[in-house]
């Protein structure tokens, strides 16, 4: 002892305790372990030294012998599990009742896990010096693998199969409603899980993955089965025709299965088995449920009916983010309802006149006429469409989770119907004059300016906005000119929003009629304060004339200058006022070109009848007519057609309605015709009519069309002309103006910067642009570039 | 087969010396650990009898059992000490109780 612990330099390093090999040793620290195996299969392990156990193990491995121990280790397990489990399961499965027989599978399972933990700890030398060494796996995945190959799997997947049936009818039942031990089902499958079929080692962070028993022989089956059971719930509720049954049974069950998953099945099974399901109920079916007729996609919409079509979309949701089927049968239905609005929007009208004739037989209301009815028509119309679009709103909002892609969807199924035909524009310019004309008469502040909202509404999903611009500069005009128009505060508030939503250059026109209205009012009072004291005047007439007038810019405003007017004669009176007007105006302005035109203005006469004087409102043609032939200071009582024509020069056509609007309709006439028909002849002789007589003192003369009205299909054909003229310019402009500034473009940039200019006003066409550019290379604004044909240069 | 759970366990050397250590000490070694924490004769018994070490080596052995223990989260560890000659017969023991 005095060596070992002897003073540095000397020291012998004691050398350990020498291992002698021996092959005859191997059986004898071989039985021990082997025995010791046995007892603690058979739950004795109490009264074995884990020392000596390790100790026997860790020699045998020293002594080179250790893949004869792991070798016999693997014999021992695999004959205790083939001749005493095996044996033992068998006789379970013939005497006794599933559920017990689970119940045995699993304990003696659960059983075989702790002695293999023992097993495995007292080889743990083993396994850490010979089963690494060798890449071989450790001594207690060697035991899960035994009890796979010697148990579940042995004699062709006999108990395995067995076991797999069991669950799955166990599974089935709970579908079925029946409670079932879910315990034991998820003990089972987590064995199943926990036998590897193969395992392979991820490089990189050591885990294993692979296949397990569970996956490859289980799963499979589960799924297969699982398709039949939902393809026939499916088919069972399909068969019903009703959409409500169906979608609701579908949540229920999609409901309970993936409770059942979360109850029974791992997670891996979980995402498969959804899939299927949903694939099954929802994939497969959905798009012919939508479409049933009567308990389907339509009819929900049509009832508002929220919680089937949040429904609907919470189930299509599941299988496919994007919504498409449901997108594709929502614009089927959304097209649908579009297009009941016209047989919707007139069953109203004819509903409500017949309402108004039941109501007052004997008025004359059963014969409004038809544009009045057509316009009737147009404003009901855009009423209807924008409480079809509320109505998608709310759906949107309450039932589909405001999804931006469907809301997308709704729009655009709307915006391609409205913009089908040119309609809307006409519709919704007509609208909007309703509600202005009406704004006072009936409707509050807020619900006007609720109008106008609803109105931009419809105004974003037109695409062609120079169309609606053309329609709404008519009716701006008329109402401007009439005095139709209530407020100028409505129609400014009106022309805000348009601008607003899309610039003021859309605007700009609207504007400019409006300040010449306005200029025109004080331009009149301040002319009629300089005509007061015109002895001429007092002269002719003896009597107060004045005058209104409106000067519009000729640019703005949509009618045209019309040169057949300037042969008009006015009679003297007029003629003076007209004369004096234009010198008052020249004083004012000079250089301006003033051109008349009577066929828009009114004329206030106050009349002598026989029996009683009337103050007359008419338009001018009327007032010339009456004023140069009928009047005291007329040379005969009765004039021709002709005669008149002659006199006046007012263009036949304007004549003929003028005419008829004083001597033949029924109020208002005036003048008498003979003879008395409908028509105007050439040879028709008028005279001042004695009988005349009305209730009221003031009578307003109707001349035929005023207001207004639907265009008639001539008409409508017209302002496209119309419209494609402006078209032409304005795209031509545009090249023009692109080019100016880029010196030199290829076709392509070309076109896309001219489409893009031009967007807010209407969607020009490549071909059409194309056919510009060539009219503009004709006209030598552009030429093609030498070098690249489709490249352009801008010539000065 | 004492019911209360003892927080210390006894280790017998081959040449009979017995140590009575701390449990957490012992349960640094991976072998240690397996014979307390699986339900054999040990376990029950709270006593382990070591037959490949003497009573000296077991000492040092022990000595680092508790070494390690301490100092197992630190960083800065004093050097353990280890008697030249006894080397060999230490790397084997450390071999066998997996430490």
């Amino acid at each position: 002892m005095s060596n070992a612990w002897g003073v540095r330099g000397r020291t012998k390093i004691r050398p350990p305790k020498k291992i002698v090999s021996n092959e005859e040793d191997f059986e004898k620290l071989w039985v021990v372990i082997r025995n010791a195996i046995k007892e603690i299969q058979h739950k004795n392990a109490s009264k074995l030294s884990f020392e000596e156990l390790y100790r026997k193990a860790y020699n045998l491995v020293l002594r080179k012998q250790g893949k004869m121990l792991y070798d016999q280790v693997e014999l021992t397990i695999q004959e205790f599990l083939l001749q005493d489990t095996r044996k033992e399961l068998l006789e379970s499965l013939e005497t006794d009742d599933e559920r017990v027989f689970l119940l045995k599978l699993n304990s003696v399972w659960e059983d075989h896990l702790l002695s293999m933990r023992m097993i495995s700890d007292v080889l743990m030398y083993l396994d850490r010096v010979y089963a690494k060494e060798f890449h071989l796996p450790l001594i207690y995945d060697v035991g899960l693998t035994v009890f796979r190959d010697s148990v579940i799997k042995y004699n062709n997947n006999e108990i395995g199969m067995r076991v797999i049936n069991i669950i799955i009818d166990y599974i089935n039942k709970s579908r079925h409603g029946e409670i079932i031990d879910k315990f034991i089902i998820k003990a089972i499958i987590y064995m199943f899980s926990s036998l590897a079929e193969t395992i392979s080692m991820d490089s990189s962070d050591g885990v294993p993955y692979g296949e397990n028993y569970y996956l490859r022989y289980f799963e499979p089956v589960l799924l297969r089965q699982s398709h039949e059971y939902f393809e026939r719930q499916a088919n069972d509720l399909l068969i019903q025709q009703s959409g409500t049954i169906y979608i609701e049974n579908a949540m229920q069950l999609s409901q309970d299965e993936e409770a059942r998953i979360q109850l029974y099945l791992p997670d891996v099974t979980s995402p498969k088995l959804i899939e299927l399901m949903d694939n099954d109920l929802i994939t497969r079916n959905m798009e012919s449920i939508m479409k049933l007729e009567n308990d389907g996609l339509k009819s929900w919409v049509n009832d508002n009916n929220f919680k089937m079509l949040a429904s609907l979309y919470k189930l299509i949701t599941r299988v496919d983010t994007e919504l498409e089927m449901l997108k594709r049968q929502l614009r089927a239905i959304v097209l649908l309802n579009c297009e009941e609005l016209n047989t919707k929007t007139k069953e109203e009208l004819e509903l409500l006149q017949k309402q108004a004739e039941d109501q007052e037989p004997d008025k004359k209301t059963k014969k409004r006429n038809s544009k009045e009815n057509a316009t009737q028509f147009a404003v009901r119309w855009i009423q209807n469409f924008l409480d079809l679009k509320e109505k998608y709103d709310l759906i949107s909002k309450n039932a589909f989770d405001g999804n931006p892609g469907l809301v997308r969807e709704i729009e655009s199924s709307f915006a391609g119907f409205l913009n089908l035909d040119n309609k809307t524009a006409e519709y919704l310019s007509l609208y909007i004059d309703d509600g202005i004309k009406k704004s006072f008469k009936d409707k509050s502040q807020e619900e006007v300016e609720e109008l106008l909202d609803k109105s931009i509404i419809v105004f974003r999903f037109i695409k062609d906005k120079d169309v609606f611009e053309k329609y709404y500069k008519n009716h701006l005009a008329r109402r401007l000119l009439q005095q139709k128009t209530s407020s100028n505060d409505v129609e400014m508030n009106m022309i805000t929003k348009l601008k607003q939503e899309i610039g003021s250059s859309f605007t700009s026109k609207f504007e400019g009629m409006f300040k010449d209205i306005k200029i025109s009012q004080d331009l009149s009072s301040d002319f009629n304060v300089s005509i007061a004291g015109d002895e001429e005047i007092k002269r002719i007439n003896g009597r107060k004339l004045e005058l209104d007038t409106s000067i519009l810019t000729t640019s703005f405003w949509p009618m045209p200058i019309n040169k057949t007017l300037v042969e008009v004669q006015y009679p003297s009176e007029l003629e003076l006022l007209k004369l004096r007007f234009e010198s008052f105006y020249n004083t004012k302005y000079s250089g301006r070109n003033l051109t008349w035109a009577p066929n828009f203005g009114t004329v206030d006469i106050r009349m002598h009848y026989p029996k009683k004087s009337y103050e007359v409102n008419m338009s001018t043609y009327a007032a010339i007519i009456l004023l140069s032939c009928f009047n005291e200071s007329s040379e005969k009582q009765e004039y021709t057609f002709e005669e008149i024509y002659n006199i006046t020069r007012i263009p036949k056509p304007d004549l003929i309605r003028h005419l008829q609007s004083i001597s033949v309709a029924s109020r208002t006439r005036l003048l008498k015709k003979t003879p008395m028909s409908k028509d105007v002849n050439p040879e028709d002789v008028f005279s001042v009519n004695d009988q005349f007589k009305s209730p009221q003192t003031k009578i307003k003369v109707l001349t035929v069309s005023s207001g207004s009205k639907v265009e008639d299909d001539t008409q409508r054909s017209e302002t496209m002309d119309a419209i494609n003229k402006s078209r032409i310019l304005e795209t031509e402009a545009a090249v023009v103006r692109i080019m100016k500034a880029r010196r030199q473009s290829s076709h392509q940039e070309l076109v896309n910067e001219v489409i893009r200019q031009l967007i807010n006003r209407f969607k020009p066409q490549p071909s059409f642009i194309k056919q510009r550019i060539e009219e503009l290379i004709e006209k030598e604004y552009l030429a093609r570039s030498e070098d690249a044909r489709d490249v352009y240069h801008y010539l000065a | 087969m004492s019911e209360e759970v003892s927080p210390y366990v006894t280790l017998i050397s081959n040449d009979g010396f017995q140590f009575l250590i701390s449990k957490d000490a012992a349960l640094v070694s991976g072998t240690l650990k397996g014979m307390l924490n699986t339900s054999f004769q040990e376990s029950s018994t709270n006593t382990i009898k070591l037959h490949e070490l003497d009573g000296v080596l077991l000492e040092k052995v022990i000595e680092y059992l508790y070494y390690n223990l301490k100092y197992k989260e630190s960083v800065d560890v004093p050097e353990f000490d280890i008697p030249t000659e006894m080397a060999l017969e230490l790397l084997v023991a450390a071999d066998f109780l997996d430490v």
